[in-house]
């Protein structure tokens, strides 16, 4: 690890670099499991994630819960271990240095969570807790020195009258107070950084929009820069110079926030951004809605993480056997149940899928039969799907469903910005 | 567009009252709200932590806290549920009121099958076999979507979108009149959002029951609501079909609500200034004046009545007609 | 308290107590008292209060100064010169009695003091640490708090000797597991909250998040566990004196011996050497007891407030 190699490697402007960041979270697995499988079971929290950030703008990272975006904003202050990858601050690599070397530079990068409630000690007021931060780092050790500080602030943040709030605690505040109080915590340090997860997601919305002001605020004011992790895209529309999209681990689409709105490339932008609700009921609509919801991160589709739900997916987008597996369960859900039908398909339970291959063992009577119903049923199936599968046939006693190794997928340039997804590679 | 029309109400409130005895003093949760809800009707409640919402949704179904105090009437089918004994509300809750949660978890023990569920649910209500029951709840699950055979998993084995799916259908297994919503998506995402509420789109068409839908999201009563209405600090402040509320807002407060949203199309903030008030020493007069930039001397004296100002569009507050 | 109202704007009028932690505990107390568990607290407190003020006085309250034994006539019933009084050498039962709450109440401090001296950082440590470490204590602490408390301190008393502050150590012993335990999973789940990340994130070193975040919420559970575990603590002595393993012999006053010395003479009917030390050991782990049930019932819902 090159501990201090600076500016050479990153251009000044750019205030954070996070290359390749891969964040993975062992699962707790039975004695027994362990015993019997050697296989290592992780989730894919976060999976292999590029992006910088240029002083003085503000990123919004914008997913579903889930998609690993508060697992990035925690990673790259370090409150959570990268697994690898790099995190470059300042042009310094911090992704691997010691909590002890790192205690200094969290002065200039900070982080705000979704509860402000949550996020003050109850058992220390406004006052001790804004100033705590002046304490810890040994910046000002007068107390009468932090008290003015914690004031002063306090005043900036809106936090009036402050020298009555001063010496209450967080739970004489109302949640917008709070807000400002987690806020003016973190600016106390002067950072250059500032992580805000979730930061009005719990606010009221007559409230939301003072605390979004304060942030562009104190932006203007002091130069700062911001992470802006956010689920609601009219928020991020708003605040943000630009908009990474995070799917499962993936940031799929990344470009300034006006175009993306206006041109949403990616077919999963495309779908959230048909979702908002619009606060007007003369523009109501049917929407197109992805089947289905987000799948579990331990075992993340193959290919492009959002073929199964996509709109636009090719056949080279990543199908195999597990999405073999749910085409059959539907299937089997939804026909009425030919007596027949039932006997050759057998339970799903019987099927097993690994890789781009799903199969079941027959009873080796006429295995051809079962060849013949399902390609009857891939038939039926998503025209992607059925032009994905490479061969069915009858190995031995086995069926076996063969789809085709999907295109390498990478993320490609496209006019201001970059995607992830085949159909613009 | 369904227009109120105070026959055909199924659900009718009128001057209903909560306050809540606490430590420090009477909190007054709702005062004096009268609105209706017409069948096949979808109503929504909007207003901010503390308005009342959530205490109108439990009053509706009976359940409020021990420490309440009611005054007023809510009547349903000619009765007042305000003056029902225990027995007779806990019929009516689940057949033909029901509740859908905000957290799906609060009503699914994570003991029982989903199966058990729905068959404790229909034979507290009907007494009818087993077997039928059984068939009753696998066709509710699978109309909501979810594979029959899934029937025996345990609730951690689901989907937070599937989690809520169930609730619904096990709210709607006993085919209620009402189904009353306390902010259903509030802890789900954007998509899973959508395919809900599309969901009890199609279930108000297809089984013409009505829905109140109490939320803080503006956008989803712009998209499914008929009426809505408004509350400030336990007050109701304005009440009307959804167009006149989002095109010709009344009441200062929905105007100062309606333009604090944010959306795709939004190009400047606004905010409400000040913050709501203790309802333990509720403003007089209007309780909205402390905030509202239009108050005179008279909205700190009076208490605004409720006034229609167009057909079916209700607003409490001294100023109406310099708004409309 | 309506009139208290001065503030409109916040309700909570009572005055403010800047040591945040006992505030935490006064405030609930006064604004409970009217309850049950509020009543409950303060008669104990008064218990306690009361034997607190024998123990410290007890020189100027004894109206029999001397303890030698036949300085008075043996085995009088109570009369106006011997309140309770006189045992079968010749003592006078009042003055033992008051002696006897001086030496309780030291034996209950030294055992329970030491017991949260050691039982509540240690706790803190293991819970916040985690790892190896926690499992290595959590053996340790649980194997001591399986063994019977009073068997236990029977075994050390016997090894370490007689006397106020060994019978103290002995007692602790018992105890620390207590609060260790108490201290460790109040950490644990005060740990993951998110302000405890919120103080790592502001670059807060282990020992500040420990000290200024985590014991803050993990001490609140304390004040009923010290009192709880006093109440067992003078049971605990009591029984060690009445087995003989407890006190030197010329212990001005020893409630647990008393009662030990008086067992022969019940059956004749010599009652008053019994009742006295037996109904002041009942009243108070009484009180202890009632103060700790009051407190736990005013703190937790503090707690579950704390936490929502």
């Amino acid at each position: 690890m090159t501990g201090s190699a600076s500016g050479l490697e990153s251009p000044a402007e750019d205030l954070l670099k996070v290359q390749d960041l891969l964040v993975h979270f062992p699962v707790k697995v039975p004695l027994i499991q362990r015993l019997i499988s050697r296989e290592k079971v992780v989730v894919h929290a976060v999976d292999g994630v590029s992006f910088s950030l240029k002083r003085g703008e503000i990123l919004g990272l914008v997913g579903e819960s889930g998609c690993g975006k508060t697992t990035v904003g925690r990673t790259i202050v370090r409150l959570l271990e990268p697994t690898s990858g790099r995190i470059i601050f300042e042009g310094r690599d911090i992704s691997h240095l010691s909590q002890s070397k790192l205690r200094p530079l969290r002065r200039r990068m900070q982080i705000i969570f979704q509860d402000p409630h949550a996020s003050l000690n109850p058992a220390m007021t406004i006052g001790r807790a804004i100033g705590h931060p002046l304490q810890i780092h040994g910046i000002v050790r007068d107390a009468e020195e932090v008290r003015q500080s914690v004031l002063d602030i306090m005043r900036e943040v809106g936090l009036t009258p402050e020298d009555q709030l001063f010496d209450k605690y967080p739970g004489d505040l109302s949640g917008g107070q709070k807000q400002r109080a987690v806020i003016a915590r973190a600016m106390i340090l002067e950072p250059r950084l500032l992580v805000v997860d979730e930061g009005v997601a719990m606010l009221d919305m007559s409230v939301r929009a003072k605390v979004l002001e304060l942030i562009l605020n104190l932006k203007r004011r002091h130069g700062l820069t911001y992470l802006f992790i956010t689920h609601d895209l009219a928020t991020a529309k708003f605040l943000c110079d630009r908009i990474a999209i995070m799917y499962l681990g993936r940031v799929v689409e990344l470009g300034p926030a006006a175009s993306i709105y206006a041109e949403p490339k990616h077919p999963y932008t495309q779908a959230l951004l048909q979702v908002i609700p619009t606060p007007d009921p003369d523009k109501r609509r049917k929407k197109i809605l992805p089947r289905g919801e987000v799948p579990d991160a331990i075992h993340p589709p193959a290919g492009c993480r959002f073929h199964p739900r996509c709109q636009s997916v090719l056949p080279t987008c990543g199908w195999e056997g597990r999405d073999f597996i749910d085409l059959l369960d539907e299937h089997l859900s939804t026909s009425p149940k030919g007596v027949e039908d039932d006997e050759l398909l057998g339970s799903i339970g019987e099927w097993w899928a690994e890789g781009f291959e799903a199969g079941r063992k027959t009873d080796a009577k006429d295995p051809k039969k079962l060849v013949e119903r399902v390609k009857e049923i891939l038939a039926k199936a998503p025209p992607a799907m059925a032009q994905a599968v490479q061969s069915v046939e009858a190995k031995g006693e086995f069926v076996i469903v063969q789809f085709r190794t999907p295109d390498k997928l990478v993320h490609t340039a496209v006019a201001d910005r970059t995607v992830e997804c085949l159909l613009y590679q | 567009m369904i227009q109120t029309n105070t026959d055909s109400f199924l659900l009718k409130a009128h001057d209903f009252t909560v306050h809540y005895k606490t430590r420090r003093g009477e909190a007054h949760a709702l005062d004096e709200i009268s609105l209706e809800i017409a069948q096949g009707e979808t109503l929504g409640v909007v207003g901010e932590t503390g308005s009342g919402k959530s205490t109108l949704a439990k009053a509706v179904l009976g359940v409020l806290p021990p420490n309440a105090t009611v005054s007023g009437q809510i009547i349903y089918h000619g009765s007042d549920l305000t003056h029902l004994n225990d027995d007779t509300l806990r019929r009516i809750r689940g057949k033909e009121i029901a509740l859908i949660f905000q957290d799906p978890m609060t009503r699914l023990n994570p003991l029982m099958t989903i199966e058990d569920h729905f068959l404790e649910e229909i034979q507290a209500h009907e007494s009818i076999s087993v077997e039928e029951a059984r068939s009753r709840a696998r066709e509710a699950l699978v109309s909501m979507g979810i594979h029959e055979s899934r029937i025996r998993n345990y609730p951690h084995e689901f989907s937070g979108g599937m989690r809520q799916r169930i609730m619904i259908a096990l709210a709607l297994v006993l085919k209620p009149f009402l189904l009353v919503a306390d902010e259903p998506t509030t802890s789900l995402d954007v998509i899973v959002e959508s395919q809900i509420l599309e969901i009890l789109q199609d279930l108000r068409r297809v089984y013409k029951m009505s829905l109140l839908l109490i939320t803080h999201n503006l956008g989803i009563v712009a998209e499914v609501c008929d009426r809505v209405a408004v509350l400030y600090a336990g007050k109701l402040a304005e009440l009307g079909p959804v167009r006149d509320i989002f095109h010709r807002p009344i009441h200062p407060y929905t105007r100062a609500l309606l333009s604090s949203v944010i959306s795709l199309e939004t190009k400047e903030l606004h905010s409400i200034e000040g913050s709501p008030p203790d309802l333990l020493i509720p403003p007089s007069g209007c309780r909205f004046h402390p905030r509202c930039p239009y108050a005179q001397s008279i909205c700190k004296e009076n208490v605004p009545p409720l006034v229609e100002y167009r057909p079916g569009h209700f607003a409490a507050c001294h100023f109406g007609d310099t708004f409309l | 308290m309506k009139a208290k109202h001065s503030d409109p704007k916040r309700a909570s009028s009572l005055p403010e107590i800047p040591l945040p932690f006992l505030g935490r505990l006064i405030h609930p107390l006064i604004r409970e008292r009217r309850s049950l568990a509020g009543a409950l607290s303060w008669m104990g407190l008064g218990i306690l209060f009361f034997f607190i003020f024998i123990a410290v006085f007890a020189p100027l309250l004894v109206p029999f100064s001397q303890t030698q034994p036949f300085a008075s006539p043996v085995l009088q019933a109570p009369s106006l010169q011997h309140l309770m009084g006189t045992d079968n050498v010749g003592r006078d039962v009042l003055s033992r009695v008051i002696w006897g709450a001086r030496t309780s109440l030291e034996i209950m401090a030294i055992g329970v003091l030491i017991a949260l001296a050691v039982g509540f950082p240690v706790g803190l440590l293991s819970g916040y640490v985690g790892g190896k470490i926690d499992r290595l204590l959590v053996l340790i602490m649980d194997s001591i708090y399986a063994f019977p408390g009073l068997l236990l301190a029977a075994l050390i008393a016997a090894v370490i000797g007689r006397g106020v502050f060994n019978i103290g150590i002995a007692i602790t012993v018992i105890y620390i597991p207590l609060y260790f335990r108490v201290t460790r999973s109040q950490t644990l789940s005060v740990r993951e909250e998110p302000y405890v990340e919120a103080a790592r994130a502001l670059g807060a070193k282990s020992h500040t998040v420990m000290f200024s975040y985590i014991a803050h919420s993990a001490i609140i559970a304390i004040p009923v566990i010290f009192s709880l575990s006093s109440a067992d603590a003078i049971l605990t002595a009591a029984g060690l004196s009445y087995l003989g393993l407890g006190l030197e012999v010329d212990t001005p006053g020893d409630w647990g011996r008393d009662l030990s010395d008086a067992q022969s003479f019940i059956g004749v009917g010599i009652w008053w050497m019994s009742v006295f030390p037996g109904l002041m050991i009942v009243i108070l782990t009484v009180g202890l007891s009632f103060l700790g049930e009051g407190l736990n019932d005013i703190i937790n819902p503090i707690l579950r407030k704390e936490r929502s």
